[in-house]
């Protein structure tokens, strides 16, 4: 699982959703890195056709992921030593024709935030890391979907709480945590400028993340009386149940060694 | 000095120690080796036997709140919090055990503090050592809902751990902020990890080893509940940790072991182990914290912890260290009874008196050892 920089495209991504949330001024002080979980994609034995790759310095190679997006990320695979993980997709494609696979086309990226700077790719790289910092949320389809510890700094860093979101009351935010949705008649207050379809963060009355939701009305009709008026997306309470066993499913257990 | 350190230790039994194994429902060669060397060791097993005598800690993460908000609002929702050593560490006292007198942990701590003449605290409850703390009165209160519960659980405002692994993080020597590189070589599920990042306020850098990846889980999400940003996870066997190159300022080594010091917890550790996983677990931590020592920088600090009485995995360990490193030198711990000199025809270094050992008993803490080992300058 490799960790790198930020490409171009993903800066701008994220550098939009910080604005969006009203934390743009502190994009700049962390430090962030993307992992590109494995594909599942056929991995061919034959070396790709990538003759423009070919003739980038390794050196730029290495250090400049942020350079050329998807062919910056497959210049650091040709270079890797192991040749065999490059993936192409050949399936439905006359053997001779072979593709590289493109960035669009990894499904999604996970954004992790790390607060140390010293530490460069290179060694990153040698010490192939299972895990960097804090996980922020992920990129999917050139879209950034934010986490639960995003939140966190919206809240933290957004003092006027100038973003979308609901404060409901200890009621509900007890049921909240077990997934359940919110009812109109729990919201003690909202966002003036909420809209229909939006995603928001979910305040408790002390003002504290527990998840993150999205909503199915906009302005006031969002309190509604005896009907759920927001889909809660994410909470603290099953976040830490459901996703530990998903997770623990996708990581190598190949060098488990029993006492 | 006696340089062969090698296989468990097997001490004959007798009637006692028999009586006492089907008493308790111990394995009888655990019982006779108990009887050797650890302080008052049928008050220890029937303190033991009684769950009741268990303490409940929990650490504040004040990398999320402050310990006197939190201990503010778990009391409006019913929890006794009560100060410990530590003034991040707070003892619940769970109210639905009505007036079953609990020993209070800061001051059985004082009490017991290597201090022959016992004459440092002021304060020190007037209570013998072994008090045994039962109480008359069967009325108990509402049931309490478990701490691990709470919202401010889940917001990771606390993270439940015992007072003794929170004293080894203690006695790693790390102020607020400082930019030390810490290497934490068996940190799943991320207790003692996510202690590190807020002692360093997220600064600095962790590299947090596991090689169990069934327990990488766990650790990711300690640590994502916790906020913790400066911590690295691999998932590698500490005893490779030398072939990544790196050093560091802060070494701790929370070594796998055969957890005697839990048993309160987990009752099967009375009959799960063999002297062969003692002999086994043994040799795993030597080459453990020959490991750990050498990714040492030069005056670096090293904690050596085990949740085990075993000399086996404590002191004989920590013999095994200086015969084998003549830069390593032990230094005096804070809290805790002395560590053994010797154990049966076994004579260990004389500043093994440094290294600490807690037991339930007498500490109100889970069994424990704890080594601080500094590596001189060249």
């Amino acid at each position: 699982m490799p960790y790198r920089n930020l490409t171009n495209v993903e800066e701008t991504i994220l550098k939009r959703s910080f604005n969006n949330w009203g934390i743009f001024e502190i994009f700049g002080t962390l430090r962030i890195l993307i992992l590109t979980p494995a594909l599942e994609a056929l991995i061919s034995d034959k070396k790709p056709n990538i003759s423009k790759l070919d003739t980038i310095p390794n050196e730029i190679r290495r250090h400049n992921s942020r350079g050329s997006g998807s062919s910056s990320i497959m210049a650091e695979k040709c270079n890797n030593n192991d040749a065999g993980r490059f993936h192409t997709l050949t399936k439905g494609y006359p053997n001779t024709i072979e593709f590289s696979e493109s960035e669009k086309n990894i499904k999604r990226t996970e954004v992790f935030v790390h607060s140390n700077i010293k530490y460069d790719d290179m060694l990153f790289k040698k010490l192939k890391p299972v895990i960097i910092g804090l996980k922020i949320g992920t990129i999917k389809n050139k879209k950034f979907f934010p986490g639960l510890n995003f939140a966190e700094f919206v809240v933290k860093h957004n003092r006027n709480m100038d973003y979308p979101h609901v404060i409901i009351n200890t009621k509900a935010e007890n049921l909240i945590v077990f997934g359940r949705d919110i009812m109109g008649s729990s919201i003690l207050s909202f966002f003036k400028d909420i809209k229909e379809n939006q995603q928001l963060i979910i305040l408790n009355p002390n003002k504290e993340v527990i998840g993150l939701g999205k909503s199915r009305y906009s302005g006031s009709l969002i309190t509604q009386p005896n009907m759920i008026t927001i889909d809660t997306i994410q909470d603290i309470g099953t976040y830490y149940l459901k996703n530990e066993n998903r997770h623990s499913k996708s990581i190598d257990k190949s060098i488990d060694h029993v006492l | 000095m006696d340089e062969n350190l090698g296989c468990p230790v097997l001490i004959t039994g007798n009637e006692h120690s028999r009586f006492l194994s089907e008493r308790y429902g111990y394995k009888e060669w655990m019982i006779s080796r108990f009887l050797n060397f650890i302080p008052y060791p049928e008050k220890m097993l029937d303190y033991i036997h009684d769950s009741k005598n268990l303490h409940h800690y929990i650490r504040v993460n004040t990398l999320r709140t402050n310990p006197q908000v939190l201990k503010r609002r778990l009391g409006e929702k019913g929890y006794h919090l009560s100060d410990t050593v530590l003034k991040e560490v707070f003892e619940i006292k769970n109210p639905s055990y009505g007036d079953i007198k609990i020993k209070d942990a800061r001051s059985t701590i004082a009490h017991h503090n290597n201090n022959d003449s016992n004459n440092n605290n002021n304060d020190v409850a007037t209570q013998t050592d072994c008090d045994l703390p039962y109480g008359n009165d069967n009325d108990h209160g509402p049931k309490q809902a478990s701490i691990g519960s709470t919202i401010e659980y889940l917001k990771g405002y606390y993270y439940i751990q015992d007072l003794s692994s929170c004293i080894a993080v203690e006695e790693l020597e790390i102020h607020e902020g400082q930019d030390l590189v810490v290497l934490d070589m068996a940190a799943a599920p991320g207790g003692k990890t996510t202690h590190i990042a807020q002692k360093l306020n997220n600064k600095g850098a962790i590299f947090a080893c596991e090689s169990n990846s069934n327990r990488l889980s766990s650790l990711f999400f300690n640590l994502s509940r916790c906020f913790v940003q400066n911590t690295i996870v691999l998932n590698t066997r500490a005893e490779e940790i030398n072939e990544l190159e790196l050093q560091f300022d802060r070494v701790l080594l929370d070594a796998p072991c055969t957890c005697e010091g839990i048993i309160m917890k987990d009752k099967s550790r009375k009959k799960s182990r063999n002297l062969e996983d003692l002999e086994t677990c043994s040799n795993r931590q030597k080459k453990m914290i020959v490991s750990g020592f050498n990714a040492l920088k030069p005056n670096g600090l090293m904690i050596y912890c085990t949740c085990s009485f075993a000399p086996e995995e404590n002191e004989m360990i920590i013999q095994h260290l200086l015969s084998n490193r003549k830069d390593a030198k032990i230094e005096p711990l804070n809290y805790g009874m002395n560590g053994l000199t010797s154990f049966s025809k076994y004579q260990f270094a004389e500043k093994m008196v440094y290294t600490k050992r807690f037991y339930p008993h007498i500490h109100a803490t889970n069994g424990f050892f704890i080594a601080k080992i500094r590596k001189k300058p060249e």
